[in-house]
């Protein structure tokens, strides 16, 4: 029979969360001088949160190795498609314009949940895409073109 | 008089346009806080890069309509579905779905409209008076009293925050890293950029913000089932009108709940919430042996109400005339300003009366305005709690984008806000609140700047921290904090 490890995984992936982001934060402020009382240099504040950090990272992850709790559920899915549809705004605003930018996102975010009809979706993306057109481009006056093509 | 005339000045400064903004803030900020799930913070953020294309006064008036309208419509949710619709209105499900289950959602809601208005205007008188003198005492303040100041502010949120407290402090610390990214001030080190030019200007707050609070909850909400039922009630006009008795026994929680409210608002670190409980806890020992809570008591619910928009209205004391934000939100609001040039502080009052006085002017107009916005139309808001998710997402999602790529036209913007989404993510599941985080991203630099000057003035006398009677005494109630925080996370 195997040794039942106890582990709560939320307490102990946030405690290494901590201690990484504190390793980080120390090993950066190691290139830039303490300086003296009369001169505190760059690196003496962040080299002290470093250290605050990894401090308060320790509590959490004896806590998460001294009991049992439920795993974190994360959703892939919507995850997966909202920063898909994110990147694919980003690298389409500029080179094809503001309305296949939007369109991109509602359909690509909308394929995270199925079971939405298709024509409401494409209502959707039309609304939007008019919307932020009026909103952004007319209203803020902000230099977006609604449709371009790159080639 | 000094205060009157200032609200002159203030209501002089309001244009068509400006109340145009304020009403666009309010309304819009009773449209997510009826909605749960999406949160005063979250929309602040998603609206902050529009001010970048308005006038400070306009925009700053906007962004706050959307936090103290937001007080008004989390009532709305938490009375009809037992869901609050913001975080200050949890303490509105405990009388108030019970009352709605009663069949009394409409005095129910016409109450807290009341309670809300009369909690708000009470914080804002107090604001008009105490917030000059209050600035004046601040101008004599120097780097060390400053930096007393911010530490007993940071340290009084972490004794406070919500949940578990070593999580809230990891994500002050966080945040203040974050906040020190970028070129520093005193000396010209990069700090945390590895290089990058992109970094060297610091990270966006308007990324940060937008990463943590937009992105994130968005992916949470994905799936999440729009509300079917409501408590099954229609709710007319002539459903709202209280009992005699009723209005009777809320008035006097309502001024108790204006003065807890307001009190905890002007104290850093405690916002709304807080407000809401303390005021319920109030209302449980006056009431105690007379009043049965917890079945739909009016004094539970009318209370807490006032006591959150007061709070709310009260946050911004310290934020525009000391420029120490009390909480996230109004570290947002902070940043809001900071974006347009203008340091809130003592010298807000003199330098940019139109914008200091305009904002307290555009409160009371906005109070009026939720009022209109909360009474007579109620029933508009009741549908918005039908509005299918499907709809909202995505349209969120090309807003927020939109807002981050408007400020520079930048594609690695979006790249970065998709890095600091997945970072929200990940901290959501960890059940990491990261409201904390932005207070240390605006505060860290402060504080770090005024520790140093303080120590350059001083010429590296240590004492300059201890021997003020300012600078002693918050150091000492910071003391007082930490011990706090120590007995809590015992528990």
């Amino acid at each position: 029979m195997s040794v039942r490890v106890k582990i709560d995984w939320v307490e102990f992936l946030s405690g290494l969360f901590l201690l990484g982001s504190a390793v980080l934060i120390f090993a950066d402020s190691l290139s830039h001088p303490i300086g003296s009382l009369s001169n505190i240099g760059p690196g003496a504040f962040p080299r002290f949160l470093g250290l605050l950090l990894g401090a308060v990272s320790i509590p959490l992850l004896i806590k998460g190795l001294s009991r049992e709790g439920v795993p974190p559920v994360l959703k892939w899915r919507s995850l997966f498609f909202v920063c898909t549809s994110l990147l694919f705004f980003a690298f389409t605003i500029a080179p094809f314009g503001l309305i296949p930018a939007i369109f991109g996102i509602v359909l690509i975010v909308r394929l995270s949940e199925p079971g939405y009809s298709p024509l409401r979706i494409l209502a959707l993306a039309v609304c939007l895409a008019v919307l932020s057109w009026s909103v952004f481009a007319k209203g803020l006056a902000l230099s977006l073109h609604a449709f371009r093509w790159p080639f | 008089m000094e205060a009157l005339t200032g609200l002159a000045l203030g209501f002089d400064s309001l244009t068509a346009t400006t109340l145009m903004y304020c009403a666009i803030g309010v309304t819009l900020g009773t449209f997510i806080g009826v909605l749960p799930g999406i949160g005063p913070l979250a929309t602040i953020s998603m609206l902050l890069p529009l001010t970048f294309h308005l006038d400070p006064a306009p925009a700053i008036i906007m962004l706050a309509g959307i936090y103290y309208g937001s007080q008004y419509g989390g009532s709305t949710a938490a009375i009809l579905l037992n869901i609050p619709g913001t975080a200050g209105a949890a303490v509105s499900c405990i009388e108030g779905y019970p009352l709605s289950k009663k069949g009394r959602a409409g005095p129910a809601l016409f109450i807290t409209s009341i309670a809300s208005f009369l909690g708000g205007s009470f914080a804002i008188v107090v604001m008009v008076f105490f917030a000059p003198p209050l600035g004046r005492v601040a101008m004599s303040l120097g780097s060390a009293e400053y930096f007393a100041l911010m530490m007993f502010g940071i340290i009084a949120s972490m004794a406070l925050v919500e949940g578990a407290v070593l999580k809230g402090v990891g994500m002050i610390i966080i945040g203040m890293a974050l906040g020190l990214m970028g070129t520093d001030v005193i000396s010209g080190a990069q700090r945390f950029t590895l290089g990058i030019p992109y970094l060297f200007d610091g990270i966006s707050l308007v990324i940060v913000a937008m990463g943590l609070f937009g992105v994130s909850e968005v992916v949470n909400s994905i799936g999440s089932e729009a509300v079917k039922e409501l408590a099954g009630q229609k709710i007319t006009l002539r459903s709202l009108v209280p009992s005699r008795d009723e209005v009777q026994r809320s008035k006097m929680p309502m001024l108790r709940g204006s003065i807890v409210g307001t009190i905890v608002g002007i104290l850093p670190g405690a916002g709304s919430t807080v407000a809401a409980f303390m005021s319920y806890t109030t209302e449980q020992r006056f009431g105690r042996g007379k009043v049965r809570f917890g079945e739909g008591a009016i004094e539970g619910l009318a209370g807490p109400e006032s006591a959150n928009n007061a709070a709310s209205q009260a946050e911004f004391i310290p934020t525009l005339t000391l420029g120490i934000p009390g909480g996230a939100t109004m570290a947002l609001m902070l940043g809001a300003l900071m974006i347009h040039g203008i340091t809130p502080g003592p010298q807000l009052i003199n330098e940019h009366p139109e914008v200091f006085w305009g904002l307290i002017a555009s409160f009371w107009i906005g109070n009026v305005l939720l009022l209109v916005l909360n009474i007579p139309l109620v029933g508009v808001w009741v549908s918005i709690l039908k509005i299918p998710y499907p709809i909202l997402y995505p349209s969120i999602l090309a807003f927020i984008c939109l807002g981050v790529y408007s400020v520079n036209n930048s594609f690695a913007d979006i790249v970065l806000l998709v890095i600091c989404g997945l970072i929200g993510y990940a901290m959501m599941v960890l059940r990491f609140n990261p409201a904390p985080l932005l207070l240390g991203y605006v505060l860290g630099p402060l504080m770090e700047e005024n520790f140093r000057r303080a120590l350059l003035i001083s010429g590296g006398d240590i004492s300059i921290f201890i021997d003020r009677p300012v600078t002693a005494v918050f150091l000492a109630l910071s003391v007082g904090a930490i011990l706090l925080m120590l007995v809590r996370s015992r528990n």
